[in-house]
């Protein structure tokens, strides 16, 4: 042991051990800011999932409530049978969605259920949009202008006149902005005229008083748009029409309201008061998510007159918020009024059903197979690799395979009604869940002590009973708790589903009644209506409606999770 | 004290350079260490020997905070070591460590080449201000614990692909790089066989011409071998503590000699 | 006779027949003294119960499916070449090669064949509603009758309109399909009742009947275990063959190196440019290019964060701290990915908007839209393996590093995470086989557009990727395998698949190695 004698190659250092180094110190503040990074990461993706959540619940849950009016829906016979009359049922099952019913029996309730309110219509209209005109010239500075649409016969001459003086003081900014100097003037003098004459005079003076080659200058007093605008929003009461009026509550395509008429002919004739829904356009109004909004930047498709008329209906005590349960039976439908996740609910619980079933036999079938009887071979090897592969396939591929069998099947002439069935949609996701309940049961047989099987055997038990009489029993738990975690997972897959034509599956049968369907009809399915809500061309819709029933579907997730929890819980043994 | 420096004979460096007076571990309820206290010497090979689960390890790694990582254990009492308390809040384990070596049971060479295994702590400590400075502590250390020889031809090589034996000394070198005063051996031939254990006891013989030892051992003949002194334990107390010879050949407690003469273990 | 004979009934008639078989072969195992049988009474009767319903439960399922493709091949032969509605007129025939004319009246006798089969199976539901005779539609003539309307106020589904070629392949049809229709039960009835007599006379005191059981119980057990095989290799069939003929017609690598996709709907084998070329371009390039963007971004989120949080929580945690950010990133792995996808389109990819302003990003879609959400579902992928993977380094180099005075980050930057690289290495590969693969936040999130030309540089622009296309052609009414475009989707899934797939095998061993190396 010669090696050894080489002292003083490391100098042995005399410190104390009470004061830090410098080094150390520095060593340690190392260590912090690596602790710090870890921390901050975590608070980061626990904030994100706050936010996620937030952001689900925020917008889901008042997404859960609808405004309705509340409306005389008189079932006017003279709409519904224009030639005077009983109607018979087949006869209303022939009469058009559009002017019968909407321009019809829900236009001319609403106006009644108006007026017996007490609201003036055309009034609380017109009212509203001279208030705009008023507004958009006072904003321009051309006071005093309610005292000239006052003055006027009509909103339709004070339109006019205001349209007029728009022209004359456009003209002046052409005018002036060309070279003749001469022209210029004159049509400068023209507009201060029209507007002298409207009884604008400081505005008039303003006018003759700018420089006949500065159009600028005229151009930035704002009159012209003004004026423009003020008589736009004059002429708009008149357009009033019975359309627009109806278009604030849902009446668009009561195919239910007809159906609801063909089974009961006797409603013809009564009146019946009933809750409308708001148009979900409309709702954002009402729900104070325009609010501060100006009319300019109001989304298209609205109309302040509409608005006056629910201020009214508001304060006419006409409208309620009240929890939406028809969504929670109706069928998806385009419109938000009405559209559902009943038949998806329905949809999704028979195709877990179908996985429960399917990929519960044969999972634990093969996994007993593999753990308990599988000789060690090159066969059994490869099943381990397939199984190993098939828990990490990307879902389309599962999506791609039920598209090919189905595309097959049609082929070979099993018809499109196969197209997006719960059978299918089940299957396919059964094969996806296999993996997942093979490698938990697996598990679950692996932790029961060989000393159970040796016993069992030892008293003279085949191994077949060995694992169906004792095995199985004690691993049911850990089996139970593997197959509801990746029954969760299924329940929320949604591009295999969409692959196998579950998104298209809007068929008439769902829509006239919403718990239909069985293993071989066509299904919707919670993710993919979820998918189609969040594709909605209505923002109330993709942002409110979708958040409901992503809201449904991880309650759900959430519920079979802490059953998992629960059962792993009780059951858990250790040996 | 005074009676202690009298009774050492092989020992010409007699300064304590540990002590502990009135130690207590607990691990969460269990009381595992009662009402130890002990003198470790400067330059001398202290064995702890007695039964599993007696608590000698537990007691070991009190010696370099080792037991702070583990989270419901509490060390009650004092030690110090060069009469500084190494529990006094102010004191900081990583520079307590640096002065504290320790080799575990089980040869755990980190998965790096054998060179990056002893210049981890050299490098961490900033002992080396530049290459040639580590190439020199590291082809010291290897000298020291006995491996240069065979490995320094390949010195990039993984120490993991390394005997046992060899593992285990390189464990030793990667300890005493950072130039400790103590080095702490926890039961460090367990894992090996007789021709390396015995190339570790020689090695531990020479390395106490510098560093106080302190080895714990399951083997009483390892003990008579390699250590001056030797304490024993026996559930959590520390029974007696003696001169080797004195322990072998006049036990002064019953417990002692039942264990000595295989009765009790 | 033959209306009795049906699926349904015969269905009962089989599980009756086993109930009944259960409770015979108990009774006669009974009848033997206890200490001359093998067996125990209900071993025998479970014999029989096997014996019953095995073989005539598999051959329903059987000719369930076969009898369906056997009535399509039946009508595929009925069909006259001549008859008018499987014909190209002389009109169309011009300026088409043979081959195209082959091709156009094949499509033309496929579509003519659904029509019958959608007639027949109306007619039949027609009928058992009562709502006419089979005289009455012997009767029927498609040029005066309004058949299709008539079926449809029947409350029957129907394809396009009837035309009398149809009316009479139809009925011939739905004569073939009665006829199977009552052949099938029938050969399963009498199996079922084989079986049961067999098993029943085989029952005797010396008869093993547990053996006979264990038996029927192995063999699906063992077939139980092979539908992992079967899934794969029914993956693999359905994504070979229609992208080899893909591949076949288009060109390999002109699949391969295409800078751009813009699907035209061609029609497979009729090319619609005059050089014999498809009007589609469907190149890999730009759609792999988007795909591997948004990837790229996903994972240089998740990695960092994820490495991170595992470290975190398995070196400096407390264990209050663990006990709830675990489950905590439990729920946000839990969370299905098309919610991911909603937030990224109408939360994130606004506020991204906002930040960067709009002519840097146009539209709210984008690949950090998806990249961004993508990479915080991948966090706790990766944290969960990472943290496994730590765990997995044994106690002993952690101690070794402590006891030289290493603090703790040291130890861990220094000793355990060089030590545990290998696994964490394969848990990133793994993460990076999902986010290929990641299918509804791309979808909802990357953006939408049918044609692309060449790659996006920018990370605010929207890109399309693979799986996009994929859900973008064969979501709604896809037609089967006629068209080029879709048989192209089937290789771009042929693709990933293979992509994912030596991901995922390089993961795995990895992993394994990497345990190997501590076990």
């Amino acid at each position: 042991m010669s090696d050894a004698n080489l002292s003083g190659a490391v100098p042995i250092r005399k410190s104390s051990l009470l004061e830090q180094s410098a080094l150390v110190r520095k060593r340690h503040r190392t260590g912090t800011i690596l602790r710090w990074l870890g921390f901050s990461a975590i608070t980061l993706v626990l904030m994100f999932l706050a936010i996620l959540l937030w952001s689900i619940v925020s917008r889901g849950v008042p997404a859960l409530f609808q405004y309705q009016a509340q409306i005389e829906l008189y079932y006017d016979p003279a709409v519904l049978n224009p030639d005077g009359g009983d109607v018979s049922a087949e006869e209303i099952g022939t009469i058009n969605l559009r002017t019968g019913f909407e321009r019809g029996i829900f236009t001319s309730s609403l106006r009644s259920t108006l007026e017996n309110a007490g609201i003036d219509i055309e009034g609380t209209v017109s009212r509203r949009w001279t208030a705009e005109a008023i507004g958009a010239l006072d904003a321009a500075g051309l006071t005093g202008a309610s005292a000239i649409i006052a003055a006027a016969p009509t909103p339709a001459d004070a339109a006019r006149q205001l349209g007029q003086a728009g022209s004359a003081v456009r003209a002046a900014v052409a005018a002036m902005d060309g070279d003749d100097t001469n022209a210029a003037i004159t049509a400068r003098d023209a507009a201060a005229q029209a507007l002298n004459d409207l009884g604008f005079a400081q505005a008039a003076d303003r006018v003759a008083s700018i420089d006949p080659s500065d159009s600028a200058a005229l151009a930035e007093t704002g009159y012209q748009a003004a004026l423009t605008d003020a008589a736009g929003a004059l002429r708009q009461p008149a357009q009033f029409d019975d359309a627009a009026l109806s278009s604030i509550i849902f009446a668009t395509n009561r195919r239910d309201v007809r159906d609801q008429l063909v089974d009961n002919p006797d409603l013809v004739g009564t009146t019946e008061k009933t809750g409308v829904p708001i148009d979900i356009s409309v709702t954002r109004y009402l729900s104070g998510e325009l609010s501060g909004v100006g009319t300019a930047q109001m989304p298209p498709g609205f109309d302040i007159g509409q608005l006056a008329l629910v201020d009214a209906m508001v304060e006419a005590d006409l409208i309620s918020n009240s929890f939406r349960w028809h969504f929670f039976t109706n069928p998806y439908s385009q419109s938000g009024e009405i559209t559902g996740i009943g038949p998806a609910l329905m949809g999704s619980a028979y195709m877990m059903l179908v996985v429960l079933v399917f990929s519960l036999v044969f999972g634990v079938a093969a996994s007993i197979y593999l753990e308990e009887f599988a000789p060690k071979n090159r066969f059994t090897n490869f099943i381990e690799i397939n199984i190993a592969n098939l828990a990490a396939v990307p879902s389309i591929v599962f999506g791609i395979l039920g598209a090919a069998i189905l595309f097959t099947l049609m082929d070979l002439g099993f018809g499109s009604s196969i197209r997006g069935t719960a059978l299918l949609g089940g299957l396919v996701l059964s094969l996806m869940t296999l993996p997942t309940i093979v490698i938990a049961t697996r598990a679950a047989l692996k932790a029961v002590p060989p000393s159970i099987a040796d016993a069992a055997l030892g008293v003279g038990a085949s191994k077949v009973q060995m694992v169906f009489h004792h095995k199985l029993p004690l691993a049911a738990p850990g089996i139970l708790t593997g197959t509801i975690i990746g029954i969760a997972q299924a329940l929320g897959e949604t591009a295999p589903l969409l692959l196998i034509g579950l998104s298209v599956s809007t068929g008439a049968a769902l829509l006239s009644s919403p718990f239909s369907g069985g293993l071989l009809e066509q299904a919707q399915s919670m993710p993919t209506v979820v998918y189609l809500l969040a594709q909605n061309q209505d923002a109330p819709v993709r942002e409110g409606l979708a958040q409901s029933a992503i809201l449904v579907m991880l309650v759900l997730l959430f519920a079979l999770n802490i059953l998992a929890i629960i059962l792993r819980r009780k059951f858990e043994r250790r040996w | 004290m005074d009676d202690l420096r009298r009774i050492e004979r092989t020992t010409d460096m007699n300064d304590t350079k540990i002590s502990a007076k009135g130690v207590q571990v607990y691990y969460g309820e269990t009381h595992a260490i009662k009402d130890v206290s002990v003198e470790i010497g400067d330059k001398t090979v202290t064995a702890f020997i007695g039964p599993s689960g007696c608590g000698k390890s537990t007691f070991l790694r009190c010696l370099n905070r080792m037991n702070d990582t583990i989270d419901i254990c509490r060390v009650q009492g004092s030690i110090t070591m060069d009469d500084q308390d190494i529990y006094d809040p102010r004191v900081d384990p990583v520079q307590l460590r640096a002065k504290v070596g320790m080799v575990f049971q089980k040869p755990n060479p980190f998965p790096k080449s054998i060179y990056d295994n002893v210049a981890y702590g050299p490098k961490i400590h900033g002992l080396a201000r530049n290459k040639a400075d580590m190439d020199g502590i590291v082809e010291a250390s290897l000298r020291r614990a006995a491996l240069w020889n065979e490995v320094k031809d390949r010195l990039d090589s993984p120490g993991t692909g390394l005997s046992g034996g060899q593992q285990q000394r390189l464990c030793i070198a990667r300890a005493v790089a950072t130039a400790p005063e103590v080095l702490l051996m926890d039961e460090p031939c367990s894992a090996l066989d007789p021709i390396a254990t015995a190339q570790i006891e020689e090695l531990i013989d020479e390395l106490r011409q510098q560093f106080s030892v302190v080895i714990v051992t399951h083997s009483m003949q390892q003990a008579a071998r390699v250590s001056q002194k030797t304490a024993f334990f026996h559930m959590g107390h520390l029974v007696e503590f003696n001169d080797t010879d004195q322990i072998f050949t006049n036990p002064q407690d019953p417990r002692t000699e039942s264990y000595i003469t295989g009765r009790i273990g | 006779m033959g209306a009795f004979i049906t699926f349904p009934a015969v269905l009962l008639l089989i599980v009756l027949l086993a109930i009944a078989g259960y409770a015979l072969g108990r009774r006669k195992a009974l009848s033997f003294p206890a200490q001359s049988t093998h067996s125990r009474p209900h071993q025998h009767a479970w014999h029989v119960v096997f014996a019953t319903a095995a073989p005539s439960l598999l051959v329903v399922m059987l000719w369930l499916f076969f009898a369906g493709i056997a009535s399509n091949i039946y009508t595929n032969m009925v069909t006259p070449d001549d008859l008018v509605d499987v014909r190209l007129s002389a009109q169309a025939r011009e300026g088409l090669t043979e081959r195209e004319i082959d091709i156009r009246e094949g499509v033309l006798r496929t579509q003519f064949v659904a029509g019958v089969r959608s007639l027949a199976s109306a007619l039949d539901g027609y009928v058992a509603d009562g709502n006419a005779t089979e005289a009455d539609i012997a009767g029927w003539n498609a040029e005066q009758d309004p058949i299709a309307d008539r079926l449809r106020a029947g409350g029957q589904v129907l394809g396009p309109a009837v035309t009398n070629g149809m009316l009479s392949v139809a009925q011939v049809v739905r004569q073939f399909d009665r006829r199977v229709g009552t052949v099938g039960p029938i050969i399963s009835l009498v199996l079922a009742i084989a079986g049961f007599v067999i098993a029943l006379r085989r029952i005797s005191a010396e008869f093993r009947a547990r053996v006979v059981v264990e038996r029927w119980i192995s063999g699906f057990l063992i077939f139980a275990s092979t539908m992992a095989i079967l899934a794969t290799v029914a993956i693999l069939a359905a994504l070979t063959l229609p992208s080899l003929s893909f591949f076949r017609e288009y060109g390999f690598f002109n699949f391969l190196f295409g800078m751009a996709w813009a699907p035209a709907g061609d029609v497979v084998g009729i090319p619609e440019g005059r050089d014999g070329s498809y009007q589609s371009a469907l190149g890999f390039v730009p759609l792999i290019w988007g795909t591997l963007y948004i990837s790229l971004v996903a994972l240089l989120v998740a990695v960092p964060l994820g490495l991170l949080a595992a470290v975190y929580l398995s070196e400096f945690a407390s264990r209050r701290a663990r006990s709830w950010v675990k489950p905590a990133l439990e729920i946000l792995a839990g969370v299905p990915t098309i919610v991911y996808g909603i937030f990224a389109l109408i939360t994130i990819g606004p506020f991204l908007q906002a930040v960067v302003g709009a002519t840097v990003m146009p539209n709210t879609v984008s690949v950090m839209t998806a990249g961004v959400v993508m990479g915080m579902m991948l966090v706790p992928f990766i944290s969960s393996l990472s943290d496994d993977v730590i765990n997995a380094v044994p106690q002993t180099l952690r101690d070794g590093s402590l006891a030289i005075g290493a603090t703790q980050a040291e130890t861990v930057v220094q000793v355990i995470l060089p030590a545990a690289l290998p696994g964490i290495v394969g848990a990133i590969v793994l993460a990076a086989s999902r986010a290929i693969g990641e299918t509804m936040i791309v979808v909802l999130a990357a953006g939408a557009l049918s044609n692309v030309q060449g790659i996006e540089p920018n990370p605010f622009g929207a890109v399309v990727t693979v799986t996009t296309r994929i859900v973008a052609v064969l979501t709604g009414e896809g037609s089967g395998f006629d068209s080029i475009d879709v048989l192209a989707v089937f290789a771009l899934a042929f693709t990933l698949f293979f992509i994912t797939l030596a991901l995922n095998l390089l993961a795995q061993r990895m992993v394994a190695k990497y345990r190997e190396q501590y076990d």
